[in-house]
């Protein structure tokens, strides 16, 4: 359903040149959960731009449902693609109340005149906040900015996925929030991806959920996938597996070793 | 004395559809616009032409004026989102464009509308009993559809997305909205308002000069500041009303100042520069505020 096919994306700027992905191919079927790691400017960020539209491949094409999206406007392929970022800030409108957000989030094309927020919707919005389980039910005529940021990511989890997107994108949103509400929305992303069988592409710095979670696993090294696995290889693999890859290929960085030691007494080693 | 405040509030509602039109762009889409220094007069020059030279009634005019302001604030919204000109710029470009075609429209610098059917006119015509009442009431009854009308369009679903851009572009982009038509659309709404409040305040004061959009932005953002310091909401009946409120103590405390600011040593060419200053300490509280706490922050 999605496929890109040998991308490029380079970014110039003056005599700077840095090749963010460099002639990557990937392709993902209906209902694929793929996790993304890799360290800092391994490209994955840069990976969900092309496939959101916010960034164009300087080389190769973008296909979705079939289709060569590579130069249509992120706003466009947002009818079809659902996407949550890092920052909870980024996720609403925050003058905006809850709910309003929430009606934002009910139409993702053909918008017109017609009131967004009559009564009846607002029952509807009350049922699925409470799906969340951190009150905004009771909150509805809230501004966002008021929220917490761990309240906003759990707002812009529903919103993503209060339309069923055809594909969901996940740009390490868990990251910027302390640990208590990163597993709260990640549990939250894991129960809608399950119930509406979202096709889903998530990336994260944590190789403990990069393997939990999913049913396919890439790693990104300067642009490029370096290893690629799914199904029974994935559900066996371990942290200490995906380390070993990545001390295999020389390519070690400081961050990853001290993720490992940030993760070695949950693991105990 | 009642005279002065009569015309006041009149002048205050009439121009208080402009200071509803720097709210829409200002507040609402973050975008500060300076178009509307030269789409005002675009509205009094199109209203008061059409007047002289045409059989238009009072009313229909507003709705050409509006038509107008709405394709100033196009040109503005073509260059900053088609041709990447920053907002600042495109509008002032406009602004001054506007200043040539203004005086074009007009073929010379001032229009009186004397021997024109105005709705002053119109007014004191059909009611000469209850002429005073009518005029306050008339514009009174324009300026609530306006202000409902607006209302009404930022909430619908359009209208939500025209918020949400204002809001956050990288939000609202992600829920399928195209920013750059939000920006057009919100910038030719609000030069249309604009317009038609000068169409009003031309027919009001009997000319359109192509001088008098000069500080529309300032007095706009007067209104806005004021009306937000007194009216706290985030509701968007509540905000319309206050910019509407805020207009109405600007035009009053004008009215006020030149009536009696000779007193302390004023004249009527320091209104600009007192009004200004009025602005620019109602923008720099908030911000010294915040860099302040930000001060204690970042310890």
């Amino acid at each position: 359903m999605l496929g890109l096919q040998n991308v490029t994306r380079i970014f110039q700027s003056g005599a700077d040149r840095v090749t963010a992905i460099r002639n990557l191919d990937l392709a993902l079927s209906q209902g694929d959960f793929l996790t993304v790691i890799g360290s800092n400017g391994a490209g994955k960020s840069t990976l969900l731009n092309l496939i959101a539209g916010t960034v164009r491949p300087t080389k190769g094409s973008v296909m979705l449902n079939g289709h060569d999206v590579s130069t249509m406007p992120a706003y466009l392929r947002a009818r079809e693609i659902g996407r949550i970022v890092q920052n909870p800030l980024a996720g609403t409108a925050p003058t905006m109340t809850v709910a309003e957000n929430l009606a934002i989030a009910l139409k993702r094309k053909g918008r017109s005149l017609r009131t967004a927020l009559p009564r009846h919707r607002r029952n509807e919005f009350r049922a699925q906040l409470a799906q969340l389980q951190v009150g905004l039910e009771d909150r509805m005529d809230c501004q966002a900015s008021l929220l917490s940021g761990g309240e906003r990511q759990a707002l812009a989890v529903l919103m993503a996925t209060l339309v069923s997107p055809q594909l969901l994108l996940l740009d390490e949103h868990t990251a910027a929030l302390d640990p208590r509400n990163a597993q709260m929305i990640m549990e939250l992303t894991t129960r809608f991806v399950e119930e509406a069988k979202l096709t889903t592409i998530m990336v994260t710095h944590n190789m403990e959920q990069a393997i939990e979670m999913g049913n396919r696993l890439v790693m990104m090294h300067a642009g490029a996938v370096i290893h690629s696995i799914g199904g029974m290889e994935k559900a066996a693999s371990s942290v200490m597996d995906l380390v070993e890859l990545f001390s295999g290929r020389n390519v070690v960085d400081d961050e990853l070793l001290l993720e490992r030691v940030a993760e070695a007494p949950f693991l105990g080693i | 004395m009642v005279s002065l405040l009569v015309h006041a509030v009149e002048q205050g509602l009439a121009y208080g559809i402009a200071a509803l039109g720097v709210f829409l762009t200002y507040r609402i889409l973050r975008f500060p616009d300076l178009t509307v220094d030269g789409s005002f007069v675009t509205g009094a020059a199109v209203a008061s032409l059409l007047l002289l030279r045409t059989g238009i009634d009072p009313f229909s005019v507003l709705l050409v004026a509006f038509a107008a302001g709405c394709v100033a604030g196009l040109i503005t919204g073509f260059l900053n989102t088609r041709l990447g000109i920053t907002n600042l710029l495109a509008g002032v470009l406009t602004m001054i464009m506007l200043y040539s075609i203004n005086l074009r429209i007009m073929g010379r610098p001032n229009l009186s509308l004397l021997r024109a059917t105005t709705f002053v006119r119109f007014v004191s015509s059909s009611l000469p009993s209850i002429k005073g009442a009518a005029v306050v009431g008339l514009i009174g009854v324009l300026v609530l559809l306006v202000k409902l009308g607006l209302d009404r369009f930022l909430r619908t679903e359009i209208g939500f997305a025209l918020r949400a851009t204002g809001d956050c572009e990288e939000m609202i982009t992600a829920h399928g909205v195209n920013t750059k038509t939000m920006k057009l659309l919100g910038l030719a709404l609000s030069n249309g308002l604009v317009a038609m409040s000068g169409a009003l305040v031309a027919q009001y004061g009997g000319f359109a000069d192509v001088g008098m959009g000069i500080g529309t932005i300032v007095t706009g953002l007067a209104a806005v500041i004021i009306g937000g310091t007194l009216i706290r909401s985030n509701r968007i009946g509540w905000m319309t009303t206050s910019v509407l409120l805020g207009s109405l103590i600007y035009r009053i405390a004008v009215s006020l100042a030149l009536r009696y600011g000779y007193v302390v040593g004023f004249q009527a060419s320091d209104l600009k520069l007192i009004t200004s200053l009025l602005v620019i300490i109602a923008l720099i509280v908030p911000y010294l505020r915040e860099r302040q706490a930000q001060k204690v922050l970042s310890c």
